[in-house]
């Protein structure tokens, strides 16, 4: 956990960073975002100690930054900035393996850590490794710049609007991208950007600042259904349009409330489902499930047993809509790779969600 | 007897002057390149601002004086012989390559030296594996036009007794020996030429391929 303790910048009369105390929980996506000038960059920056503060304590994993030597902090932190800023001098092998040659790998370690990481951002080794940082498309560069940012297998990755300077649609697929890399590495980000869809799209959690003060921070959905206040709504409504919203990420809209179980458990507890929901495993497989109140009769209980569609939590909620439409099943059980359960989606929730959310 | 003829019938003595003439420019152009490189670097570090603009300014001065002029001033302190004609084309050299290395230090992307701090690198780090490399590409062709203009200047050195194939030239001048005069001429523009070819070879391996390529 990175914890921002009264974080205070200031330069002259100016202060763009003001008594701002923020936790940011390991292994998922916190968004900075606020208008120009409102101290997300510089907050960021302070986590790395690019800018040192003027008070306040900075604490990751309950160390303060201010203990450690900036040298050493930087390269256990990854870091990747708007334009990215790979070398032009060096390939993308040698782009990758700054840090790991500045902790003193040997070569044929970094090269393995190269392709490794090149592979992990779908891109082939073997066309990519002697490249130039001017030989690759925008797309590529952003891809190699968060490749860069993870070559010393950094906890902790702080991102400054790495997408900012990308066309749309680019962007998009660079989104997407991103949102498959962490719910596979899950590390703990500090995103920074200005474009709200990026941050309702990408955002775990959503930190909202104005004049170097934090206005609201919460989970994405919590935020986007309760906003503290004018401020936030205005800056929250491009994202808050019905046609934005159905871009978001299923797994930040789920419901939580279900429980696990094995067919012969649910058999074993009676004849009516008394949990609101219950998902059935055997192993590693979901079965079915069972809506609160069904019955589950000896003779035959798999009547009650509904078959579901499966959707990975990246997935939009447009795309959830759909498959359950096509399919004509009543739910989805909202799965992240690793086949963990996040939850469950149906159309009546999501119109739920929208007609809550959106304006 | 024409150029050629000279160069021929007198050839131990004209190698012994290609000698002390590459023997001038080359050790004047060592002074100035690490002269030049530290001066270059202190006046592009931002927190050195002041101090840069200083010796930026006098070395603008001082490229607005004649280089006939350079060398009879340091006769002046460092009388006669080949010091003082090293000592004045180093200082001559120092120009173009101080004005080429600080500019193309200042001219290194922003976002580029960040991303290189915030990856941990020290400023040393970044100044050896960042900077001059991204500056090479200006830092040779200083370095080649500070060999250009010595080759030449250093023809000048003659007058102060600094040997070299100036000797060639005032002597064809005094003796009015056209053959002298060409025939040293030519040699000053061959090495000219030459050296030039060499430092851009030199320059294709210094200077990383990826810079090359139009961004």
């Amino acid at each position: 956990m990175i914890e921002l303790d009264a974080v205070t910048k200031r330069y002259g009369d100016k202060t763009p960073v003001d008594h701002l105390s923020l936790r940011i929980p390991d292994n998922a996506i916190t968004i900075l975002i606020g208008p120009s000038g409102c101290g997300k960059t510089t907050t960021l920056k302070m986590i790395n100690r690019l800018i040192e503060p003027t008070g306040g304590d900075i604490r990751i994993d309950g160390r303060s930054v201010y203990a450690m030597d900036p040298i050493e902090l930087r390269r256990s932190i990854g870091y990747v900035i708007q334009e990215i800023g790979l070398f032009p001098h060096y390939t993308v092998e040698g782009n990758i393996g700054v840090v790991p040659g500045l902790l003193g790998w040997d070569r044929t370690r970094i090269r393995r850590r190269a392709e490794e990481l090149l592979e992990l951002v779908n891109l082939d080794p073997l066309t990519y490794l002697r490249r130039y940082p001017r030989e690759l498309s925008g797309g590529e560069r952003q891809r190699v710049g968060v490749a860069r940012a993870l070559a010393a297998d950094p906890r902790v990755l702080l991102m400054d609007e790495p997408f900012g300077a990308i066309d749309p649609i680019n962007r998009r697929s660079l989104q997407d991208f991103f949102l498959r890399l962490q719910s596979e590495l899950k590390r703990t980000v500090v995103f920074v950007t200005h474009d709200i869809s990026e941050a309702v799209k990408l955002g775990d959690r959503i930190a909202i600042m104005r004049d170097g003060r934090l206005v609201q921070v919460d989970a994405t959905h919590a935020l986007l259904e309760h906003p503290a206040d004018a401020f936030v709504e205005d800056l929250l409504g491009a994202a808050r349009s019905a046609e934005q919203l159905l871009l978001y990420r299923a797994a930040n809209y789920v419901d939580t409330a279900f429980t696990v179980m094995t067919t012969e458990e649910l058999h074993r507890s009676g004849v009516r489902a008394e949990a609101p929901l219950i998902i059935l495993k055997d192993g590693a497989v979901v079965s079915g499930y069972v809506e609160k109140g069904q019955l589950v009769t000896c003779e035959d209980p798999q009547d009650a047993v509904c078959r579901f569609e499966t959707v990975s939590g990246n997935a939009t909620l447009l795309e959830t809509v759909a498959t359950l439409l096509e399919s004509g099943r009543k739910r989805a059980v909202v799965q992240s790779p690793d086949g963990t359960i996040l939850g469950t989606l149906s159309v009546p929730m999501i119109a739920e969600i929208m007609a809550k959310v959106a304006r | 007897m024409n150029a050629f003829q000279y160069l021929s019938r007198n050839w131990p003595e004209v190698s012994a002057k290609i000698a002390q003439h590459l023997g001038m420019v080359g050790v004047a152009v060592v002074a100035s390149l690490i002269v030049g490189l530290v001066l270059g670097i202190v006046v592009s570090r931002p927190r050195l601002q002041k101090v840069g603009r200083a010796i930026i300014g006098v070395t603008g001065i001082a490229q607005s004086i004649p280089s006939v002029a350079v060398i009879a001033l340091m006769f002046v302190y460092t009388g006669i012989g080949p010091r003082t004609a090293v000592i004045a084309l180093s200082i001559y050299g120092v120009v173009p390559i101080l004005f080429n290395v600080s500019s193309a230090l200042l001219l290194v992307p922003a976002d580029i030296l960040e991303a290189a701090r915030g990856m941990g690198m020290t400023p040393f780090q970044v100044l050896i594996q960042i900077e001059l490399p991204l500056a090479s590409q200006s830092i040779m062709a200083g370095l080649r036009t500070a060999v250009t203009i010595d080759v030449s200047t250093a023809t000048v050195a003659s007058v102060v007794g600094a040997g070299g194939l100036g000797d060639i030239i005032f002597v064809g001048l005094s003796a009015v020996r056209p053959d002298m005069i060409i025939a040293g001429t030519l040699l000053v523009a061959s090495i000219a030429i030459l050296s030039d070819v060499v430092l851009a070879f030199l320059q294709k391996s210094v200077v990383s391929r990826g810079l090359s390529i139009p961004s």
